[in-house]
């Protein structure tokens, strides 16, 4: 690819994403919050009264939560100016054919139903509050998988989903787990019947284009005993002066023996604040695993987490943040073993750049009775100039004797020995420089699906072009 | 290199005159509390002006409890130290077994002791006290020596801002010690300060203010100890050290409180061109225990190690509270902080890397590692870092986990009980820690604190009860290792 389209497509600053759609749209709710944008939503849902009466009381625990002071800065977060639903479409579509055309020609530039042909099981794509499309294949759907949206799964599934719906996040959990759970709208909702192995992955994309929206998907993913699953999300927005609001829950069962993994490369544009609750209830010998990639949005807190409760659960998470000029991404993980013989990995790798500053914000629990409960936490750390910042907060708090525990981490900036060396193979310092970056991201891009680890890569590139000299 | 051989005489110091004041518990202490408390002690106006700035910010300021960050694993609203009372009287003058055990330091080059807070006694020899060191208790340093006092003390970074029992000791502090060393002067041997307590209930607010000039070498250690008192008492500590210009500073603080002591210590020191500052924290006493121990690297090739270890059994509380703190650049840091808990014990390390931005080249690095030695202990580890400059080596890591099972077994295997091979395991543990302080007076001294404290629990040495009374004497013994 000439270096020129390379740019182009990868700048930051002349954001690949930011494209930005007319507003066009059947619904939009007044600014700001309050009960009755609360009721508004839940009435244009036509969901069941118990569903209102929850979204309400979530409202209450919301308004009655501080603004969290520990991580990132939400000062400027000015949530009276954000439109908490915007309904793009009357309905959503089984068929590409039957998306509004404007929409379907944003999401034709963000490559969906290309992705779709090419290798996956099923597709959903949201734009503003709404999924506008979901798709899965008809030999899964035979086998009893559900790909649904989720206000789908709540009115084609109700015991299912009443049985498990905020079960492992509750509202209470924290203020924008409540807020959500006041003003979800969107998110997909998956089961997969015991035993059935997804072999190729479910992807869904998330697309904001009206200014000052808040976005609030809410995902909840049943995986049944022995079931296997990969899924995957994307998060894009155009660039506009003001800031937009993304605050997702993600809320996965991982029962007895079953596998599900989580990726989620966020590259909101950079005025998106990105507030996102994903936790995981891993059950006896079963095996979570999230990666974690946040390029993104200006602020980010997302802290994936796995509670491993049954004896035998593993859970895995692997983290990488880049921050570039004006960006934080507070990012991490989050590992609470309740059962004997759990164990957890986490691997986190920033880099960091311009006034970028990422942090790496952990916690690592080990309750009584979790004997044998083994854990590893690494994080590592790349400066790419003195502008730069980085942190670590990794809690770690183990109440179990048996436990063995270890965390590492390391900060740096691209060693002068590895440059020398590489130049004296004749190596130019650029490509050198990109060598040792792509190198330190490695352990993570490789188990990123291929189309994200190449755009990984290039993001890498592309910036590290700019950082010569 | 020093050895106890010729035993030192030990006389009772200048005292300042202190009027004998009851000033009742902390809890119902007021501004014009500490303006007696000023008077009692002859204060000069900078020192009154500065108890004062202290005692508005400690009134301002909430209880820690575990909603704020700093105190996360130890809610300060659940422990009396609110009812320790602020007593000052005149050093008491009888010689019973900690009284004795005081007049037996090891070599030095100066001891002193506090009981209850006042100074008991103080010995400097003779020949530092013609090179210039000045080490005596702080009250007489503040009227003898304010020219060398006056710029540090509560400057160095004790400071009300440090949090609550911070600015309630700026408030409050009363004795405590005062070292200086002048330029150029580097001393073999260590300066010691032996304190206890003996009241019930009694609140005490020592200081220590250590001044190490341009290119002197010092050693200071000091040992806190008492029986286990009937009443809760509080030792609301401070430590301030200034490392000179190509200064050695060693500092080294034994903590062996009886329970019922609430212990809150805050330890900053400065460290400044090409200085290097050591310090040690051995905690194993007391019921709660809270140690702060910061250093700052101020000037280009400035080092500091910090170093901690604790063993906790039964219900004791320990947390330590610890930073590196890098505005310069060249600097060094290294900490290594290791913990070992018994019984019902908890413990608590968070540590801080701040790396400001400037300070290129900054090589820091910061380890906690934790044995678990029981089912109901509990340990919780927060290395944090935060780094501002790119041009950096900055590392942290914190460990987690029980004795090794082969190592037991082999012990076993060799004859020795299970309860005899932890104990081996877990003072051969904490020899990391200690073969990097190169005083064997000092290392004897806590592998014997520590061989006393793992033997207390088990089958217990029958000769134990006199061993706690000669602990000193004991020192030299307990460097082999394993004996039963």
């Amino acid at each position: 690819m000439p270096q020129d389209v390379l740019f182009d497509e990868l700048s930051l600053d002349d954001y690949k994403y930011g494209f930005r759609d007319p507003d066009s749209y059947v619904f939009k709710s007044e600014r700001g919050l309050s009960r009755r944008v609360v009721e508004q939503i839940s009435a244009m849902k036509e969901e069941p009264e118990w569903m209102l009466k929850r979204r309400l009381k979530a409202l209450e625990i919301y308004e009655s939560k501080p603004v969290p002071t520990w991580g990132g800065d939400l000062s400027r977060l000015d949530m009276s100016r954000i439109y908490f639903y915007v309904r793009p479409a009357e309905q959503e579509s089984r068929s590409w054919d039957e998306v509004p055309e404007d929409i379907k020609r944003t999401f034709d530039r963000l490559g969906i139903p290309e992705a779709e042909r090419r290798s996956l099981a099923g597709v959903g794509a949201q734009y503003e509050s709404e999924m506008v499309y979901h798709k899965i294949k008809d030999e899964l759907a035979a086998k009893g998988v559900i790909f649904d949206s989720i206000e789908d799964g709540l009115r084609k599934h109700p015991d299912l989903f009443k049985q498990y719906f905020g079960t492992v996040i509750p509202a209470h959990d924290n203020k924008y787990a409540a807020l959500n759970a006041a003003v979800w709208s969107g998110g997909s909702f998956i089961y997969v019947p015991p035993g059935v192995d997804v072999e190729i992955p479910l992807q869904a994309y998330f697309r904001v284009n009206t200014e000052n929206l808040g976005q609030f998907e809410r995902t909840l993913i049943i995986a049944d005993e022995g079931a296997r699953l990969h899924y995957i999300e994307g998060c894009t927005a155009p660039t506009y002066s003001t800031a937009s609001f993304h605050s997702g829950v993600i809320e996965i069962v991982v029962k007895r023996g079953a596998n599900v993994r989580y990726t989620t490369i966020q590259n909101w544009s950079k005025n998106m604040y990105n507030l996102v609750t994903q936790r995981a209830r891993v059950e006896a010998d079963a095996r979570m695993a999230w990666t974690d990639g946040n390029l993104g949005s200006c602020l980010t807190m997302k802290y994936p987490s796995c509670y491993l409760v049954g004896p035998g659960a593993s859970g895995e998470i692997l983290s990488i943040a880049y921050a570039g000029p004006g960006q934080h991404q507070d990012a991490g993980g989050k590992v609470i073993h309740a059962a004997p013989y759990t164990t957890s990995e986490i691997v986190s790798k920033s880099i960091s750049k311009g006034s970028g500053r990422s942090s790496y914000r952990g916690l690592l629990k080990v309750l009584p009775g979790a004997v044998g409960a083994k854990s590893n936490v690494q994080c590592d750390a790349l400066l790419l100039d003195e502008e730069a910042r980085t942190d670590t907060y990794p809690y770690i708090e183990i109440e179990e004797q048996s436990a063995t525990i270890g965390h590492e981490a390391t900060v740096t900036k691209i060693g002068d020995e590895q440059l020398f060396y590489l130049m004296s193979r004749g190596i130019p310092a650029a490509e050198a420089r990109t060598m040792i970056v792509r190198g330190f991201i490695e352990p993570i891009a490789r188990e990123l699906p291929l189309e994200y680890a190449v755009e990984l890569n290039r993001l890498i590139e592309f910036e590290m072009e700019g950082s010569v000299g | 290199m020093i050895r106890a051989s010729a035993p030192v005489r030990i006389r009772g110091g200048d005292r300042p005159a202190v009027v004998d004041a009851d000033l009742g518990p902390v809890g119902e202490l007021s501004r014009a509390s500490v303006l007696r408390l000023s008077e009692a002690l002859a204060d000069p106006d900078w020192l009154r002006e500065r108890r004062l700035e202290a005692w508005d910010a400690y009134e301002r300021m909430p209880v820690p409890d575990t909603r704020g960050e700093a105190w996360r694993y130890t809610d300060l609203t659940r422990w009396p130290w609110r009812d320790a009372r602020l007593e000052l009287a005149g050093a008491p003058t009888t010689e019973d077994g900690h009284g004795s055990r005081m007049a037996r330091p090891h070599a030095a080059s100066g001891a002193q002791a506090l009981v209850d807070g006042a100074p008991a006694a103080h010995w400097l020899g003779a020949e530092a006290a013609a090179q210039g060191v000045v080490f005596t208790d702080l009250l007489s340093a503040v009227r003898d020596h304010a020219d060398l006092v006056e710029p540090h003390l509560l400057r160095v970074g004790v400071t009300p801002e440090r949090g609550k029992l911070a600015a309630l000791h700026c408030a409050l502090l009363s004795g405590g010690t005062f070292l200086y060393v002048p330029p150029g002067l580097q001393l073999a041997l260590p300066l010691q300060s032996l304190r206890t307590l003996r009241r019930p209930g009694i609140a005490v607010f020592p200081h220590t203010l250590v001044v190490a000039g341009r290119g002197s070498h010092l050693t200071y250690v000091e040992e806190s100890s008492s029986p286990t008192l009937d009443g809760p008492a509080l030792n609301c500590a401070a430590l301030e050290i200034v490392a000179g210009p190509d200064s050695q500073v060693r500092v080294a603080t034994l903590q062996e409180w009886g329970r019922n002591v609430i212990h809150y210590s805050l330890q900053r020191t400065r460290v400044q061109k090409d200085a290097t500052a050591s310090s040690l924290v051995a905690t194993l006493g007391a019921s709660l225990s809270r140690v702060e121990v910061q250093s700052v690297l101020e000037a280009e090739g400035g080092t500091s190690e910090m170093l901690g270890l604790y063993l906790g059994d039964e219900s004791q509380h320990m947390d330590h509270n610890t930073l590196q703190l890098h505005t310069a650049p060249h600097t060094t840091s290294d900490l290594l902080f290791k913990g070992a808990l018994r019984d019902r014990s908890r413990s608590a390390f968070s540590g801080l890397i701040k790396v400001f931005k400037g300070a290129q080249r900054t090589d820091a690095y910061q380890k906690n590692r934790n044995l678990l030695l029981s089912p109901e202990a509990r340990a919780d580890s927060l290395p944090n870092l935060e780094i501002e400059a790119d041009d950096v080596r900055c590392s942290h890591g914190a460990t987690i986990g029980q004795v090794d099972e082969l190592q037991v077994f082999y012990l076993m295997s060799r004859g020795l009980s299970r309860a005899a091979a932890e104990r081996l395991l877990v003072q051969g543990f904490f020899e990391e820690v200690l073969a990097r302080v190169p005083l064997p007076t000092l290392q004897e001294r806590i592998r014997a604190a520590v061989e006393l404290k793992t033997g207390a629990r088990g089958p217990r040495a029958v000769d134990e009860p006199s061993r706690r009374d000669g602990r000193s004497a004991a020192a030299s013994e307990a460097a082999v290792p394993g004996t039963v």
